[in-house]
């Protein structure tokens, strides 16, 4: 079916629709795969990892010139503050939010859980005969398989943003909280274009294949019955949504339609329009290493003659909230800092690296927002670096947390069976030293007398050390030192 | 799975051994040599500090030990070598294995809490943030056991913040008798970078205690190592090590100094295996070339 919006302007788009892109929405109807098989595809594509290491270290720079400019330090404590005291007194907060909002002409609805949250906003669809939703970028609408509902529902959902729309024809979820489609480069970009539109878009220029999105998209805006906005921050003192975006499509969601619906986790609030300016000066120097986003847009009610409804999602986060050592990560502000900085997210890309929140925070929040399935393979692949945490705008324990994750996973599911034997043996240190006595001798064919086991004189274990040389365990001493 | 795991626990702990934290290997004497009088005067003069080599540095790289003991002798600080340590619980812990982490964490506060030190000295930044930052939140519902790791946490230091912070080594103490200038490159390990927050402290042994031609790597990124990690998944491990150790090869200089031993064995085994002429050092091994050079000099 996809993408009927388009046949006003190119009937032959039709014919020339990607494969991937004919499931519904663009959504996952496909079985997914596996994490073991996502991370062994991810691994073996070499593109993604230039694409990724290309914008890390670019990011990087970048971040850490526009950052150089403010007191990270005293800013980050600050917003620390504001979202502790937001967090901590949430539903005092959430009520002085939701009594403004309402009293401005808003519509507010509370969804327990997902399905709930989708149940609300697809009623509110069919109730008003809404065939076509626009959508800007929103990741609780990702966390809730929004458009996977709509697509059951035969309403088609247009996703507005760029790297959203190029994902969603790719029939992918975003790999990146802030940039959905940054593991891809811009030929695979031209090439998914070029299949859609069914006419030729340049592989190599980027303002050309921006240009034919703006063309693409521009009239779903005043086509569609409903758009969907997401929100960086509820300002509780104002009863006054957030929302910052770079495209513009964010406000021609929230004001041309005639139904308006804002999409928004509890934990977005912040007392006041102060912190809201504090955290406007992280967001986007942590997300897109720019003193400001293009627009920061604040939705007070309505616009005249038009219909708005918040559906404020709990999903998980009030059962955080009540565990100490995560009730941190609701203090996050979704700039995606986290996974611009980490290793193994440079090398496997965010459809691995996290489930549907991608990067170091993704980890954290997945077991409660998804279960603990969903994170046990991804929560593997961090390496303890602690680079997360330098460059969090909020200052969350990250991988601490995800330390306290990795337990959780442990401790339901168990070590790997060679793991446990390790530990087990590793705990006790009179067995390892009765080993390391035995390993002394043993390696004396593969070290011959030398300070090194090379990797292509051992039996075993050939993927760990063909490329990287073993120590030789030191002859036994007396002393661990001399002085 | 479930069987292979209680059989290993139940081998183990069958075995005629003694249990961690139980037993005759926590009664072992200690070393403690007499202080030395001092090559360079700093504020550390006269301490007594103890040595807590980290379980890689004993098994592999003892060197990298007596280096960190030449160092403080040389300053006049006297050196207890503890007898009997062993991992600090860093790798259970790092694994999510609550259940083999605890044992070793509280046989490592007991053994270190009993000696007395002006402060426990490690070269393994991992080590120090183990102690000194994840033990207060693995404790955290154990007000006796929390306390207890408080305090060591007060006293734990790494060797290269007590060089800096603690001795106030002078700048020029350290440099090379010949006069020459040399180039090396540093990798910020993660742990001592990111989790102890060391930039500047290393900077100011290499440059200005001695002398060194620092060559900045281009980018912050970790080695790959990181534990098991690069068992479990030796591609990516792979591929941060190739990356860094291209990074320290475009820098030109022939050596990359570190301070801690995962990186150290990691980069080092990789720089080998790749028949690369790269040196890859411990930072203490590199202050300890230059004190023993003064010891030569000295007679």
């Amino acid at each position: 079916m996809a993408l009927p919006f388009l046949k006003p302007r190119d009937p032959a788009a039709h014919d020339t629709i990607h494969p991937a892109a004919e499931s519904a929405g663009g959504d996952h109807n496909e079985p997914e795969l596996g994490f073991e098989d996502r991370y062994d595809a991810a691994v073996a594509d070499a593109q993604l990892s230039r694409n990724l290491t290309n914008f890390q270290t670019g990011w990087r720079a970048s971040r850490d010139a526009v950052m150089a400019e403010v007191e990270f330090q005293a800013l980050r404590e600050r917003m620390k503050a504001a979202k502790t005291d937001a967090i901590d007194n949430i539903e005092y907060y959430l009520d002085q939010f939701v009594r403004q909002m309402e009293a401005a002409g808003t519509t507010v609805h509370f969804a327990e859980d997902a399905d709930a949250a989708c149940a609300i906003i697809t009623r509110l669809a069919e109730e008003r005969n809404v065939r076509l939703v626009a959508k800007s970028k929103s990741m609780v609408s990702e966390e809730i398989e929004l458009n996977h509902r709509f697509a059951e529902d035969g309403v088609e959902v247009v996703e507005t943003d760029l790297g959203e729309w190029i994902v969603q024809l790719r029939g992918e979820r975003p790999s990146h909280m802030v940039m959905p489609a940054i593991h891809l480069a811009r030929q695979q970009v031209g090439d998914i274009f070029t299949q859609t539109l069914g006419r030729e878009i340049s592989r190599e220029n980027v303002d050309e294949q921006v240009h034919a999105a703006k063309d693409a998209l521009r009239d779903v805006f005043f086509r569609a019955g409903m758009g969907i906005t997401g929100a960086n921050a509820l300002i509780a003192e104002a009863g006054t949504v957030m929302m910052v975006t770079n495209e513009g499509n964010g406000r021609l969601t929230s004001s041309i339609p005639p139904v308006h619906v804002i999409l928004a986790g509890i934990e977005k609030l912040v007392p006041t329009y102060e912190d809201a300016m504090t955290q406007v000066r992280l967001l986007a120097r942590s997300a897109t290493a720019q003193r400001l986003t293009v627009y920061t847009t604040f939705i007070h009610g309505p616009s005249p003659g038009h219909e708005q409804h918040l559906v404020l999602v709990d999903n998980g986060r009030r059962a955080m909230r009540e565990r100490e050592e995560f009730r941190e990560a609701l203090h996050c502000i979704r700039c995606a800092a986290c996974a611009n900085v980490c290793p193994p997210y440079r090398e496997v890309g965010g459809h691995v690296f996290g489930h549907i929140y991608t990067g170091a925070i993704g980890l954290v929040v997945t077991p409660f927002l998804h279960g603990i399935d969903a994170v046990a393979g991804p929560q593997s692949l961090c390496l303890s670096c602690n680079a997360c945490e330098t460059v969090c705008p909020v200052e969350i324990p990250l991988p601490r947390q995800i330390l306290d994750v990795r337990r959780m996973v442990v401790e339901q599911k168990g070590l790997k069976p060679e793991k446990a034997v390790a530990m087990s043996v590793y705990s006790h240190p009179e067995v390892m030293k009765l080993l390391l006595k035995i390993g002394r001798h043993g390696q004396r064919p593969l070290t011959h007398g030398g300070r090194f086991m090379r990797g292509k004189r051992l039996p075993i274990l050939s993927k760990q050390t063909r490329w990287r040389s073993l120590p030789a365990i030191a002859p036994a001493r007396k002393r661990s030192t001399q002085s | 799975m479930q069987t292979i795991r209680s059989a290993a626990d139940a081998i183990t702990d069958k075995l005629p051994i003694p249990r961690p934290g139980l037993g005759r290997g926590n009664d072992a004497p200690d070393l403690i040599p007499g202080a030395s009088p001092a090559l360079i005067h700093t504020a550390a003069e006269g301490m007594t500090v103890a040595l807590y080599p980290g379980c890689m540095t004993t098994m592999f790289y003892p060197e990298q030990a007596d280096a960190i003991a030449t160092v403080l002798n040389a300053l006049g600080v006297a050196v207890i070598a503890p007898e009997n340590l062993h991992c600090c619980g860093l790798i259970p812990h790092n694994s999510g294995d609550a259940k083999h982490a605890r044992p070793m964490i509280e046989r490592t506060i007991k053994r270190l809490e009993a000696i007395p030190a002006d402060y426990i000295i490690s070269g393994s930044a991992s080590c120090v943030a183990m102690i000194a930052q994840d033990y207060l939140h693995v404790l955290r519902n154990d007000p006796v056991w929390h306390a207890r790791a408080e305090r060591l946490a007060n006293r734990i230091v790494d060797f290269t913040s007590f060089l800096v912070n603690v001795a106030q080594l002078p700048a020029g103490a350290l440099t090379p008798l010949d006069g020459g200038t040399y180039a090396l490159t540093y990798h910020d390990s993660c742990q001592g970078l990111n989790a102890l927050g060391l930039r500047a402290e290393p900077r100011y042994l290499l440059q200005d205690v001695m002398g060194y031609e620092l060559r900045e790597l281009g980018e912050v990124l970790c080695c790959g190592f990181g534990g098991s990690f690069s068992l479990e998944y030796p591609l990516i491990s792979e591929r941060l090590m190739n990356r860094k150790l291209a990074n320290a090869e475009a820098t030109g200089a022939p050596l990359l100094a570190t301070d801690n031993q995962g990186c150290l064995m990691h980069l080092r085994g990789g720089a080998d295996a790749s028949g690369r002429r790269l040196q890859v050092k411990h930072l203490a091994e590199l202050l300890a070339d230059r004190v023993r050079e003064r010891q030569v000099a000295a007679g």
